[in-house]
């Protein structure tokens, strides 16, 4: 593989381990065979491999291929791509779908937030015609969304029909963060009221050690 | 166009300053040096272009930038976040490049207004036609990227400036691109080509040679996409022959693939510089006991 890759950088210089390839747009990374395949980041032309963006080549060693892939030194992508999972803001709830907004693409911040929607059947994988939207979510809720093949011009679909999809986030009336009891409600810590939500099953990313 | 009702405007019987110096810039001057002894007045061969400067990263709210200095020539441009199509409802497979390029009104030695005047627009469309066969558009459907294109300072070969610069701005923003474009200019005046004209190279080589041995005589841009080695745009002013036309092909080609090299080096640099940020950030976390849930 390394002799296959043409003239690409490496980072850190003058260090042997965890050595990363740098590449540019537009430059040539290897051959383009059975054993070679482009993953994001990267197209093909003319039986090779080319990059598209400038960050790091990250190779995927698969059992008899690999997949070449170059994620941007910035980090994510540029748009909500189909399947991502992006955290968004509710903003308006109705009988049939809730209206929210994206603020990040799974761990980048957007600096521009794009419009989306969660349709009434893409709420809950199970019992989809009994979902109530209004025991769901409500304005100001803050829900962890995948993103639905495109469909319309300008706004995404979200779905959280997921364990580990939905409620992150929520404020009771009184304004307090609540705390999740079950899969369908949230209590607030002041005045254990107990109100219905879609909860995510958020799994925490480092245990502890004490 | 609408007057600007924002803005003070001079007052508005002015005459430009350089109508009062002593007239020491005469086209005869720049003819004669040059057939004295092969040099232009900065001291370059005809074929020679000016030392460049280029850095990435210089505006921070911008989601990528770039700037370029051409000896006197300065131009920064930024690049924006995609964003929804305004004033459009179909359905489009492809994203659009919305460019725009303008002189800073002290740019220039005459002062030139606010508002983007009929040069302007079309160097913009230029610019935006040797973008676009180099972004990957089928990535943002549906959404426009912005790029705005400013010369702070106009000796000479803006547009071309403005096109390398932009291509930096878009692959620093990680906007998806098939390769980085670079232009360079041309200035022909009768039989001489002077690569990377100055402003004053630039005014001679837009009126038709004195002694008319020859009536070739205009400004080329051209920008190219070395990797795979396509011209994504050709642009030429004034009038000459298509000899002297495909045979500038080939001298742009050659200052466009040394402009190549370091358009690569810089954007390297960049790279490197954000990666070396990043694992700082990380040592960082791992030596603070940060508890992330």
């Amino acid at each position: 593989m390394s002799a296959a890759v043409l003239g690409a950088l490496e980072f850190p210089p003058n260090k042997m381990e965890n050595t990363q390839l740098v590449c540019i747009p537009g430059q040539r990374l290897c051959l383009a065979d059975k054993e070679h395949i482009s993953g994001c980041g990267t197209y093909e032309r003319n039986g090779y491999i080319y990059s598209t963006l400038a960050g790091v080549v990250n190779v995927v060693k698969e059992e008899r291929s690999s997949i070449i892939e170059v994620h941007s030194s910035k980090g994510q992508g540029i748009i909500p791509a189909p399947g991502d999972i992006v955290t968004a803001k509710v903003t308006i709830v109705t009988q049939k779908f809730c209206k929210c907004v994206i603020k990040c693409i799974g761990d980048t911040v957007l600096t521009r937030p794009y419009r989306a929607i969660v349709r009434k059947e893409d709420v809950c994988a199970t019992e989809k015609d009994k979902v109530e939207i209004i025991k769901s979510f409500r304005p100001g809720d803050i829900i962890l969304g995948r993103v639905l093949p495109l469909t319309e011009v300008h706004t995404y679909h979200l779905s959280t029909a997921e364990n580990e999809l939905g409620v992150v986030i929520a404020y009771s009336e009184s304004g307090v963060a609540m705390v999740p009891v079950s899969w369908t409600e949230m209590q607030c810590p002041k005045t254990y009221v107990k109100e219905p939500r879609k909860v995510a099953k958020v799994v925490p990313e480092t245990v502890t050690v004490d | 166009m609408a007057p600007d009702n924002r803005r003070l405007q001079g007052p508005e019987s002015t005459f430009s300053y350089t109508l009062y110096i002593p007239n020491n810039r005469t086209d005869h001057n720049v003819v004669e040096q040059i057939s004295s002894d092969e040099r232009r007045k900065d001291g370059r061969k005809l074929n020679e272009q000016r030392r460049i400067y280029v850095k990435t990263g210089v505006v921070s709210q911008a989601k990528g930038s770039a700037y370029i200095e051409q000896s006197n020539t300065k131009v920064v441009c930024s690049v924006f976040d995609p964003r929804e199509i305004p004033r459009k409802s179909g359905y489009s497979v492809n994203g659009e490049l919305y460019c725009e390029f303008k002189f800073a009104p002290f740019s220039c030695i005459q002062w030139r207004s606010h508002q983007p005047d009929a040069f302007e627009k079309e160097c913009s469309l230029i610019l935006r036609r040797s973008l676009e066969p180099a972004v990957c558009r089928h990535e943002f459907p549906n959404f426009q990227v912005d790029v705005y294109a400013l010369v702070l300072e106009n000796d000479g070969s803006a547009l071309a400036a403005a096109i390398t610069c932009a291509a930096l701005a878009l692959a620093d923003a990680s906007v998806p691109m098939y390769d980085l474009v670079v232009a360079a200019t041309l200035g022909v005046h009768g039989d001489k080509k002077f690569m990377d004209p100055t402003v004053e190279e630039e005014s001679l080589c837009n009126i038709l040679p004195p002694d008319g041995r020859s009536r070739n005589h205009g400004i080329i841009t051209a920008a190219f996409s070395p990797a795979h080695q396509q011209m994504s745009e050709f642009a030429q002013s004034g009038a000459m022959d298509i000899d002297c036309a495909t045979s500038s092909i080939q001298l742009l080609r050659e200052a466009c693939e040394s402009i190549y090299l370091l358009s690569q080096q810089c954007l390297l640099k960049g790279v490197t510089k954000m990666l070396k940020k990043k694992q700082k950030e990380i040592k960082l976390d791992l030596s603070s006991d940060r508890i992330a849930c």
